[in-house]
Order: structure tokens, then C-alpha cells, then sequence
């Protein structure tokens, strides 16, 4: 699945770490593409935060085929010597400097004059709007303020490969919406391979550029943000991904990718196939999202019967709970759009809204 | 506490039971206001008092075994030209030593013990250790070395059986090293407790931040680790240099006559009753120590950047 990355600044091969009995990896490979936003996706427990410290260098895998970071063999080399800084989820800045002295010390480490250090840290803390607090206390920064230190610290040495974990877990909502447009910003502008860490499909969608969504220490699917919200290829990325209808069919035809399948009362509904490997009669599983399936009339092409059975206002929108042929349903409407009161006889979605994988 | 009132009236809408709150949550700080006065007053009361009592008293004279309340610089004056000059020095010049070999065995041993070590059970297991010499009176722990490392005592037993030497290593016992010695022993967990604590609160992620952003472990430890200790270890200096120039039993027992520090002098002093020397010697020890800590509060301000001592200033 990596074979498409060009010019790779991150090359992960057959990764597998143990933490005594415990498999946190497992026959992992990934990479990223210079100037790559890459996001790792993953609940906890899903080996994400562990993958992180493996290329950091953090944590010594038990084994690795290839680990190469900007085409550097580092998979013996210790963390300080890898060209690559991490963001880390507690910001961890260093409590007996100030903000520039934090910024400045991996440059002090390089063995940068004193004066010079100073000057480039400034400009890095130029970059995240924070030159006017460079000599306060960092117990004087808010929550955001520290994360766009430990960011200006990260990025001022100019790593091959940043890594973030989970920076943005421990701000508010609405500033971690703003900082997920600035990090997005500043990682174009510096044109950095970013690898991201987060347990928010939301954040993953929005920044990157390729999300890997891992689960129990293993690859579960990788693709574009748009992959995976529309083509989930297993039932646990449908889930994950927030498909809120999963329902489980026969598959009685494929054709390509399109596939049919066919439910106990003798309903048929049609989809798009995303995994491989399924058989004509097996049971498989068909998702559709809850805001795909809307009221329609009789002529709709992919529609069925359905008659209502609940209906919850969420304040921005409403959920509509419906029985049809193929089981319960679940519809979600903008509230205050027309047919939000009408009667519901028969739903419906486009073809391509259902994705059709393994049942299991 | 009237600002806590101010609160409650002020948010005229607040219910009963959010005033309750208030009130006994003013109480509360009322109550803990009241304690820390009581503790304060009766650590003045306990401590501070007899501390001037006994500075006051060094400006008094003995005539016949009688103290004369009539304020005089004599006794200090006959301190220093009674060649006690030496008597000083050599205190100063063992509970520094002293401090300093402590400093250097404990630092790395308590950064070991808070990072290093791996193993709940074995760091358990060496903090346990650490406290059994304060389950035992300094004097019984002290005087057992005379029969280890006395002339017939096992040290020399063992080197003479194998033949290392021909006769007993005499400087073993009764000498300045084997006061050194009793000193290191029993001033170790002093130095090291303080030392160990605060390593041990420095987060393990600081020192990956450090790792990850290309410091060897030697950059790590000189640029964080010690700073981030400094407070830890300002600490056990205190509780080392403190006692050791106090020192009365090590350089009595181990020393045997051969070893004069300051506690000598105030040991001798005090059984000739002779008070205002007695309290004049120990105030001189009490402002030696200040004057030590002071010379190291501005050496460890030069030491780090200015913002690592603010670490220890609050």
C-alpha cells in the first residue's frame, strides 16, 4: 500500500514491538511522502501512541525490517541522534526556562552560538504568534500557548519528520479548532512531513493528507480522508469512521464493484463493494450514513419501504429512526428543512452512499 | 476572609445553601489561619527564642563559675585569640570535605534510585535501608567501628592473616580519616532523601522531551536533571554540613582525643560551666553555616541560568 509514496521521508517496514507478552505492533509498514501530512488514527490501546516512539527512537523496536527517516538507516540509532523531533502530548517544556530557552535549547544542543539560538528561536515563536510572550515563565502560558511552544521547539531545528502526539487532546473545543487550521498553515508553509497522532476522526479528517486507521496494533485500512469517511473496507472502519447503520445481508451478485445483497425478508439493495475476497453467498455487512438516507417518493431508484417509528430533535439536526425491509435505519435531517414533519413512506440514498464489506 | 463575605453578599441571587458553603468553607480558612499561627508562634516560642537567648548569653562573662549579666565583647574576644583559630579550620575544613564526598556518592546513587532503577522491589527495598540508621542512637552505631577498625579490630585482623601487612594500619582508627568515615556513614541518608525526592519529581517525559530534541544523557543531565534538583540538593546539603559541624560523636569516638573540633571546644566549655563560651562557640557554628549556605546559594545562582535558582526561591 505504500508502494505509491514518492521520494519517502519516513519508511516504516514489518515493525513489530512487544512490551513483554503484549503485541503493541504488529507486522506494521507505513510511510510518508516528503511534506506529507500523515495522520495516524487509532482508540487507545491501538498501538498509535507506541508507533510514535518507535521513530522517535523513544522505544527500541523487537524487530524492524527498514526504518529510515529522511533515507537514514536509524533503526539502531538513539533518539538523539534521529532527524526528528516530537511534539508531545504534555507539551513537556522544561519548567526552569523560559519560553525562548525552551525553544532555543535543541539549537544550544547543536551547539548554535548562544546569540544566534536566541535569534532563530524568536523567529520560530514569531511563526506560532507568540514572539511577544518569548521571556515570560511557562507557567505563565495558557494551554494553547504551551502547545505552540513545544511546537516551536519541535520545528526549530528543522527536523526531517515531525511527530505529533495527540497535541491538541488537552485544549478546549474551539481552540482546537483554530489550531487545527494553524497547524494545517504552518505545516505547509514549511513544507515538513508531518505524522500526527489522534484518536479524533474528526481532526483527521480535516488536516491530513493520508490517514492509517490502526487498530490493535495492526493496519487496519489507509487512504485518503476520503477513503476512509466514504469507502470504509472492514466493519471496523465503517464503525469507527461513524457509520451509524451497519447491517448484516447475503451478498447475491457482484459486478465489479458493484455488489447486491439480499436480506432475510427477500429486500435487495444494492452497493458499493470495498473489500476483496467476498463471496457470491456469503454474509456480508452494508453501511450507510444517517445523513445519506433521506425521505423519497415511489420512483426513487435505490429506495424502500419504511415506516417511522421515532423521532429525536438534536438541536442542529433530528434523528429519524425508520423500520424497512432490511431492518431498523437511522435518517438524520437538518432541523428546520421541509420535510421534517412529513410523513415518511419510503427512504432512500445513492448507490454509491452504501459500502458493502466482510460481515466480520 | 472578609473578602470570602464580600462574595457571599455580594451575589445577592445565591441560595442558602451556597452561603452555607461559603461560610464554612470561610471557617475553614479561618481555622487553618488559626493553626498556622498556633505553629508558628510555638516554633518561635520552641526554637527561635532560645537561639537569641543563646546569642545573648555569649555577651555575658563567667567570674567563678558564676555568670556576670553585664553585656561584654570578652568572651568572644577570648575566643579567637585563645588560638581557637585552628579549632575552626579544621571543623570547617572536615564538615566541607565531608559534604562534599557525600554530595558525590549520593547524587548519583539518588539519581539511580528515582530514574535508573527499574525494579519497584529493590528501590523499596534501598529506601527501607536508608532509613534503619535512624532506628539506632548515633553513639551505639558510631562506637561499633572502633572494634572493626581499631589495631586488634577486624580490618586489621584480616590484613595481617593474609599477610598485606606486617603490622596494624594504625591511622584506622583514632585519626582524621576515621572520623571522615563515621561522618560519610552516618550523614548519608540526610544526603541523599532530600537529593532522591527531587529527582524523583522531575517527569520522565522532560528528559525524553531533552533526549528527542538531541542531548546526549551528559547535555540532559547538565542541562535538566540538575537544575530541575537543585533544590533537592541545596537541601541535603543542609542536612549534611548542618550536622557535621556540630559533629560531637564521630570525632569523640573515632577520633579518640587526636581529632579537636568545635564541639570539643563546646563540650569542654560546658563542663566547666562556663556558659557564655558555650553559647558563644555554638552561635559562631550557626553563622558559619549561614555564611557556607550563602556562599553556595550565590555559587549555584552563577551555576545555572538565573531562572534555574528561582526553582528554589518559590
Amino acid at each position: 500500500m505504500n508502494n505509491g509514496v514518492v521520494d519517502p521521508m519516513l519508511e516504516i517496514e514489518d515493525l513489530v514491538h512487544c512490551y513483554g507478552a503484549v503485541t503493541a505492533l504488529n507486522h506494521v509498514s507505513v510511510s510518508a511522502a516528503k511534506g506529507e501530512f500523515l495522520t495516524i488514527l487509532g482508540s487507545s490501546g491501538s498501538g498509535k501512541t507506541t508507533m510514535l516512539r518507535v521513530i522517535s527512537g523513544l522505544e527500541m523496536p523487537t524487530s524492524v525490517r527498514r526504518l529510515r527517516i529522511g533515507g537514514q538507516d536509524v533503526a539502531h540509532l538513539p533518539a538523539a541522534k534521529r532527524n526528528c523531533t516530537t511534539v508531545f502530548q504534555s507539551y513537556a517544556l522544561f519548567p526552569h526556562m523560559n519560553v525562548v530557552e525552551n525553544v532555543a535549547y535543541g539549537l544550544k544542543i547543536r551547539k548554535v552560538n548562544g546569540p544566534d539560538a536566541l535569534k532563530e528561536a524568536r523567529r520560530a515563536l514569531a511563526m506560532v504568534q507568540l514572539e511577544g510572550k518569548a521571556d515570560r515563565r511557562i507557567s505563565q502560558l495558557s494551554g494553547g500557548e504551551r502547545q505552540r511552544v513545544a511546537l516551536a521547539r519541535a520545528v526549530v531545528t528543522q527536523p526531517a519528520v515531525l511527530l505529533l502526539d495527540e497535541p491538541l487532546g488537552a485544549l478546549d473545543e474551539r481552540l482546537r479548532q483554530d489550531m487545527q487550521i494553524e497547524l494545517m498553515e504552518l505545516q505547509r508553509s514549511l513544507g515538513m512531513t508531518f505524522v500526527y497522532i489522534t484518536h479524533s476522526q474528526e481532526e483527521a479528517l480535516t488536516m491530513s493528507d493520508r490517514v492509517v486507521l490502526m487498530s490493535h496494533g495492526r493496519i487496519v485500512q489507509s487512504g485518503s480522508p476520503l477513503d476512509l469517511f466514504d469507502r470504509p473496507e472492514s466493519r471496523f472502519a465503517a464503525g469507527f469512521m461513524g457509520y451509524e447503520n451497519i447491517l448484516e445481508a447475503t451478498l447475491v451478485a457482484q459486478d465489479g464493484t458493484l455488489g447486491t445483497v439480499e436480506f432475510p425478508g427477500g429486500l435487495r439493495i444494492r452497493g458499493v463493494v470495498t473489500a476483496d475476497g467476498l463471496k457470491v453467498g456469503g454474509t456480508v455487512a452494508i453501511a450507510i450514513r444517517a445523513e445519506r438516507i433521506s425521505p423519497v417518493s415511489a420512483e426513487a431508484p435505490e429506495s424502500v419501504e419504511a415506516t417511522l417509528t421515532n423521532r429525536i430533535y438534536r438541536g442542529k439536526y433530528t434523528d429519524v429512526t425508520v423500520a424497512t425491509g432490511a431492518g431498523p435505519l437511522r435518517l438524520r435531517s437538518w432541523h428546520g428543512v421541509g420535510s421534517e414533519t412529513e410523513e415518511i413512506r419510503r427512504v432512500g440514498w445513492n448507490t454509491t452512499d452504501a459500502v458493502i464489506f466482510a460481515a466480520q | 476572609m472578609s473578602e470570602m463575605q464580600q462574595t457571599a453578599g455580594a451575589s445577592g441571587t445565591a441560595t442558602v445553601g451556597r452561603q452555607g458553603f461559603l461560610r464554612a468553607l470561610a471557617g475553614r480558612l479561618a481555622d487553618m489561619n488559626f493553626a498556622v499561627t498556633v505553629i508558628l508562634s510555638t516554633w518561635f516560642v520552641l526554637v527561635i527564642v532560645p537561639i537569641v537567648v543563646l546569642f545573648a548569653f555569649s555577651f555575658f562573662t563567667t567570674v567563678q563559675f558564676r555568670t556576670v549579666y553585664e553585656p561584654t565583647l570578652d568572651t568572644w574576644i577570648g575566643l579567637f585569640s585563645s588560638g581557637r583559630w585552628e579549632v575552626t579550620l579544621r571543623t570547617l575544613r572536615i564538615a566541607l570535605t565531608v559534604t562534599v564526598i557525600e554530595l558525590l556518592i549520593a547524587f548519583p546513587f539518588a539519581l539511580w534510585l528515582a530514574k535508573g532503577c527499574r525494579s519497584g522491589t529493590v528501590q523499596a527495598v534501598c529506601l527501607a535501608m536508608l532509613t534503619i540508621p535512624f532506628f539506632l542512637d548515633m553513639s551505639s552505631r558510631t562506637i561499633v567501628w572502633r572494634a572493626i577498625l581499631g589495631q586488634s579490630g577486624l580490618v586489621n585482623t584480616m590484613l595481617l592473616g593474609t599477610g598485606l601487612v606486617d603490622t596494624p594500619v594504625e591511622w584506622l582508627l583514632y585519626s582524621e580519616v576515621a572520623v571522615h568515615f563515621g561522618m560519610v556513614v552516618s550523614l548519608f541518608p540526610p544526603m541523599v532523601m532530600p537529593i532522591y525526592l527531587a529527582i524523583n519529581l522531575i517527569d520522565d517525559t522532560l528528559l525524553e522531551a531533552s533526549n528527542d530534541l538531541g542531548a546526549s544523557p551528559w547535555q540532559t543531565l547538565s542541562r535538566i536533571i540538575i537544575p530541575l534538583s537543585l533544590p533537592g540538593v541545596m537541601a541535603g546539603v543542609v542536612f549534611c554540613l548542618g550536622p557535621a559541624l556540630a559533629a560531637w560523636v564521630e570525632p569523640g569516638m573515632l577520633g579518640g582525643g587526636f581529632v579537636n573540633l568545635i564541639s570539643n571546644s563546646i563540650e569542654s566549655a560546658y563542663s566547666a560551666l562556663r556558659y557564655p563560651v558555650v553559647a558563644a562557640l555554638s552561635a559562631f557554628v550557626i553563622l558559619l553555616l549561614l555564611l557556607l549556605l550563602a556562599a553556595m546559594y550565590l555559587i549555584a545562582r552563577r551555576f545555572g541560568d538565573p531562572s534555574s535558582v528561582s526553582v528554589f526561591r518559590g
